[in-house]
């Protein structure tokens, strides 16, 4: 079984994942549950402990993702009267957009969404999605939806601006999502260079109207992104740049990172090169300093499993600048085949094209890299020795620090979890 | 400018010979035409297409991936060039047609077939408005006009009227029923019929279609009568037809008219003619069954209130606890996520807690059959067949089939799927939860099903063993504490002699339920709703008896509840015996502990559930109970306390009464479940834990907290930050 959000989960997440939207889920409250605790712990807004405003109908003390409750007569009947009633409740929020997105039950029942937004006097500010992804992969989903919500939107052509480009492919489902936003904010600053948008985590309506203004749309994450770069570029003919290392995964691939978005951009790499090198010789004394006389981690072996974007540059990352044995690697379905591709030629010029595609339950990795549930299991099973989480849960713990995965401060925490986690191991 | 056009009517009407029909004069006339088929049988457009019966746009679907999809494939051209393109549908009895539809109508649009770029698109829909899905043409992004094909007959009539219903559910302000085509069957009074049902719903017949042998003729031909038979007077009444077409799309005055529907009883008596409507009689049942066949429901479904979670989870909660059985998801990713997760993390977090890795592999035995879009239209019964195959083969030998929305939705026959797989592997049981997501109720009335579901696995009684076992009912479900409090009530019970049989469920094999029977005695974990419906459940199939109190927590609870089961296996003097032994301890540690609470006094809020131990407690504590309020739950509704009467216990009980309680009585200690406490509740208050432990020292345990909490500051300053200075 494939323990990974689906693309309806993406769908309503990258809804929720623009500051001053809401999505409105015309389903079950059981499909709601999941999305809604999602999108409120990883980007809180509302006031949990102020539950008065939302303990109407609809919202049953949760903010988030409102909810046509729907039941047994409703999937026979149509969920016309909930419609009705909701949509002007859930206006008067003052949300600056909505959504409604159809659960699976209910893409069945076939309500026009579309009229009860226009009966109710809403479709100047909300959209409707009758159908989604359903299990298809997360990144799908949140990809059409975010194209979705910018066709819906109607942007303006404005004047394009060189210093001014977007962020396309980062969502809340990943670890450390703000973090990953501040530290290519940073970084992409050095080269001179300011994020208008990053559309689906973060942004508000206001900055995603502006996105326009952009030069250039920097593709993080591709398998989030392809449709969303595409009616960029199609509508507004902004070009967008993907490095061809991965996603800024590691020294190496922010690097590379780097230079891919200077070039495209016309910009100075010096500056944020520099800013690495720092990090790099940081690393470099605690290393040093720190590594065992048997030389771990080198040689302790990992699995990972996720987006090809970024299992990519971390299983390069690990082996090389570590001396890590990757034994189990494997991407997600969806996207990113070139990825794929550098992916399978890396592991096959280092003699390990046998770790590609495995179990990692089967190759008992000393770590194991991926989805949080999947390491959890592993180590109830004694499968793994320790599990980092690549992405989101609704029970992931709780984040005080903001910390990041990618760039040179992503690095820098990837290799404290590995040092930490290497001094738990027996033999060390 | 361009029109959509449908026309709809009762099935076998002759509406697709109709649209065709009228398909070949338009385009006759000069018109580019697109042609939709929207009923399963897709021979919309055979007329056109000389007797060819194209491939249709689901199977197309089916057939292709996406990124290879290409809009002149599914696009036929027929007479007079006409564009013609089917809907088609799933085989009879499986998948959902009306789904269909809608992914039709997406997929149309995602190839840039749209009706911009015809003169007319006119959309052939199945009779009866029967589901949201053959309603979307009447939607209004799509039909601009309607025309509704009827003949005499009742039922046609009927059926013309129901689509007005859909025609003015969707219409917003605008005119869209272009008007009746009478096709003519040559009932009796059948010219009056549909004169009166026009006049009714003042609608124009717009056409008035003979019966005629020259449609069978054309039909033997594979053709239309424009193409066939042009020169006939049935061809010129289409011809005429698309003439009143040609009106409506010119946006003609007067050709577009309101939906005004008949209510059953006036279509009856306009149609019929019948002014003596017979009263309804209530059938009589002489030999009505009660008691165990009736279904076990959960309060929420009960009363009809929104339901939280959904029965769907709330039976894979209960199945995932068997041990050496698979079970098996019906439904999308999504929804095997949301429960997957919280199991996982529960069986995690218990680990870390406890050292206790009951839960370890419970991913292994979960799958999902990850249903997408097209098995909701063509059915999920192979999907689910495949899947079953495949955890066979991975060594399982029971496997649940709980099942989600979707699959309930578009009916995929579980049983059939089950008994065909039994046959192929006859050592292999399939039990089918069928809760259809939460088509039938709540996560409570889920985990009831489930009960029942596994009930079926329990083997005949064949006599009382007189064996010293005992099977545990219904432990509190999702408890990281779960196999803690099982320790502890396995020590008590085999300070008995007493063993354990079977945990109904709760991290059990498919072996121990087989021999639930084996028992002398059950012990359930709670007195609620959930016990008493599996008292129900089982009671066809064991008379192993109920102990008639719940799992103790407490000193007081303990000692009660080890006398009664004692008393049932002839072991008093062992309970007292162990009683003796436990009380020493704990009334020295109460002893210590009552001189920080003797006085106190003690506010409760909680939802319906016991907290007798509470009471017991507290008044070992030598506490004062002013009140306790009991909160809404979707989950349980009884409640009963030994204590009523002692101290005022409020029912409906609100956060916004807690707070007003709390200003007024000034309790030295608020004891609470959800909801939370709000910033301004000055109050030192402790939570009443979900599982509050097992045996003669967990309300120990519980005192000890609540000294802490006594001890501490009313108001965390976090509390305070929560909103900005500003």
């Amino acid at each position: 079984m494939i323990p990974d959000p689906d693309g309806f989960i993406g769908t309503l997440l990258a809804i929720e994942g623009i500051t001053d939207a809401r999505a409105v889920l015309n389903g079950p409250n059981g499909c709601r549950g999941y999305p809604a605790y999602f999108s409120d712990r990883h980007f809180p807004r509302e006031d949990s402990l102020d539950r008065s405003t939302f303990l109407e109908l609809f919202y049953f003390g949760q903010p988030r993702i409102p909810c046509t409750y729907l039941d047994c007569d409703d999937y026979v009947m149509g969920a016309t009267e909930k419609l009705r009633e909701i949509l002007p409740l859930v206006a008067a929020k003052g949300d600056a957009f909505l959504a409604v997105v159809n659960s699976p039950g209910a893409s069945l029942i076939g309500d026009d969404l579309g009229r009860f937004l226009t009966g109710a006097g809403l479709d100047h500010c909300c959209m409707a999605f009758p159908t989604a992804a359903y299990s298809r992969p997360f990144a799908e989903g949140f990809d059409e939806a975010v194209a979705a919500v910018l066709a819906w939107l109607k942007l303006n052509r404005l004047p394009r601006a060189k210093d001014r480009v977007n962020l396309l492919g980062l969502s809340m489902y990943q670890k450390h999502w703000q973090g990953n936003i501040a530290e290519l904010t940073r970084l992409l600053d050095l080269l001179g260079l300011f994020v208008v948008a990053v559309p689906g985590a973060g942004s508000s309506v206001a900055e995603i109207r502006e996105s326009t203004t952009a030069a250039c749309n920097i593709v993080v994450f591709p398998e989030y992104a392809t449709k969303t770069a595409a009616f960029y570029g199609q509508e507004f003919g902004i070009p967008s740049v993907v490095s061809p290392d991965g996603a800024p995964v590691g020294f190496a691939a922010t690097e590379s990172w780097i230079r891919a978005v200077a070039g495209a951009t016309g910009r100075d790499p010096a500056p944020a090169l520099a800013e690495i090198r720092k990090q790099r010789t940081h690393a470099y004394h605690q290393i040093a300093r720190h590594h065992h006389e048997a030389g771990y981690p080198k040689g302790a072996t990992f699995a990972v499993s996720g987006d090809a974007s970024f299992v990519l540059p971390l299983t390069v990352w690990l082996h090389d600048y570590l001396g890590m044995v990757p034994v189990a690697v494997s991407c997600r379905d969806g996207g990113a085949m070139d990825a794929v591709g550098r992916l399978k030629e890396f592991l096959s010029e280092n003699n390990l094209s046998d770790a590609y595609g495995k179990d990692p339950a089967g190759t008992r990795p000393d770590i194991f890299f991926g989805n949080e549930l999947t390491g959890m299991d592993l180590y109830l099973a004694g499968r793994c020795r320790y599990s980092v989480g690549l992405f989101n849960r609704v029970t992931s713990e709780p984040e005080f620090v903001q910390k990041a995965l990618l760039g040179g401060t992503g690095a820098l925490v990837i290799l404290e979890t590995i040092f930490h986690a290497v001094r738990r191991f027996p033999e060390v | 400018m361009p029109i959509k056009i449908a026309v709809y009517g009762k099935g076998g009407i002759g509406k697709s010979t109709i649209s065709a029909n009228l398909s070949a004069a338009l385009a006759e006339g000069g018109h580019s035409v697109l042609q939709i088929g929207c009923d399963p049988k897709h021979d919309s457009t055979r007329l056109l297409l000389g007797g060819k019966i194209p491939r249709t746009v689901l199977q197309y679907i089916r057939e292709t991936l996406p990124e290879e999809r290409r809009p002149e494939e599914i696009v036929y051209r027929g007479f007079g060039n006409v564009a013609c393109t089917e809907a088609g549908g799933p085989e009879p009895g499986v998948g959902c047609a009306g789904r269909g539809i809608i992914t039709t109508f997406e997929l149309l649009e995602d190839l840039g077939i749209s009706p911009d770029l015809f003169d007319i698109t006119l959309y052939d829909v199945l009779g009866d408005v029967v589901c949201g899905g053959f309603a979307v043409p009447i939607r209004g992004e799509y039909a601009d006009a309607v025309y509704i094909i009827t003949s005499g007959e009742y039922l046609s009539l009927y059926a013309a009227n129901n689509i007005l219903r859909g025609v003015k559910n969707f219409t917003a302000a605008r005119n869209r029923v272009a008007g009746i085509v009478f096709n003519a069957r040559n009932v009796p009074d059948e010219e009056e019929r549909v004169n009166r049902f026009a006049g009714a719903v003042r609608l124009p017949i717009v056409a008035r279609i003979p019966r005629s042998a020259a449609f069978g003729r054309a039909e033997k031909e594979s053709c239309t009568l424009i193409e066939r038979y042009p020169d006939t007077g049935e061809a010129g009444l289409f011809r005429s037809l698309a003439g009143h077409a040609k009106r409506v799309m010119a946006q003609e005055a007067g050709t577009l008219h309101p939906a005004l529907p008949l209510d059953d009883d006036d279509l009856e008596r306009i149609v019929l003619s019948r002014n003596d409507p017979r009263p309804a009689n209530k059938f009589v049942f002489t030999d009505r069954k009660t008691g165990a066949d009736r279904k076990c429901i959960s309060p929420s479904v009960k009363k009809k209130r929104p339901l939280f979670g959904c029965a769907f989870g709330g039976a894979v909660s209960v199945t995932a606890l068997v041990t050496d059985a698979a079970t098996v998801m019906h439904c999308p990713r999504s929804c095997s996520l949301m429960i997957d997760e919280k199991l996982v993390t529960t069986a995690y977090h218990a680990a870390l807690r406890t050292g206790h890795a009951a839960g370890a592999g419970i991913s292994d035995r979960l799958v999902n059959t990850d249903m997408t879009d097209e098995d909701f239209i063509f059915g999920g019964e192979k999907r689910l067949t495949a899947t079953l195959e495949s955890e066979i083969e991975n060594g399982y030998r029971t496997l649940f089939v709980v099942t989600a929305c979707p699959p309930g939705l578009i009916g995929d026959d579980i049983d059939r799927v089950a008994t065909a797989v039994v046959a192929r592997h006859p050592d292999v049981r399939i039990v089918p939860v069928k809760v259809d997501g939460n088509l039938v109720g709540d996560g409570l009335q889920g985990r009831m099903d489930a009960y029942k579901a596994a009930a079926s696995l329990i083997a005949p009684a064949t006599s009382r063993t007189g064996k010293k076992l005992v099977n545990i009912i219904a432990e509190r479900w999702g408890s990281a504490h779960a196999e803690n409090e099982f320790a502890i009530l396995r020590d008590l019970l085999g300070r008995l002699g007493i063993m354990v049989n079977c945990r109904f469920l709760g991290s059990t094999d498919t072996g121990s339920i087989v021999r639930f029977n084996d028992a002398s005695l059950n012990l359930p974990a709670e007195m609620d709703e959930t016990m008493d419906a599996i008292k129900t459940m089982v009671a066809p199939v064991s008379d192993v008896p109920f102990l008639d109190l719940p799992l103790p927590t407490g000193f007081a609870q303990t000692k009660e509840w080890l006398m009664a089961v004692a008393e049932k296996f002839g072991e008093e003097e062992k309970a007292r015996q162990v009683i003796a032994a436990e009380e020493g301890k704990y009334r020295q540690r109460i002893g210590e502990l009552r001189p920080h609470f003797e006085g106190r006094t003690l506010l409760i809020s909680t939802y319906p559930r016991s907290f007798d131990w509470i009471c017991d407690l507290a008044g070992d504590l030598g506490m004062e109970i002013k009140k306790a309020g009991i909160t809404y739950s979707p989950f349980a509704e009884d409640f009963a306390s030994r204590y009523a009467g002692r101290f005022a216990i409020e029912k409906d009980y609100t956060v916004q009464k807690r707070s007003e309680d709390i200003r007024a009585m000034k309790p030295d200690l608020l004891l609470f479940t959800y909801p939370a406490l709000r910033s301004d509740d000055q109050v030192k208050s402790a939570p009443i834990p979900y599982s509050p432990g097992t045996g003669f020292c967990a309300g120990i345990v519980q005192a000890e907290r609540w000294l802490l909490r006594i001890r501490h500051s009313c108001t965390e300053g976090w509390k305070a930050d929560g909103e900005d200075p500003a």
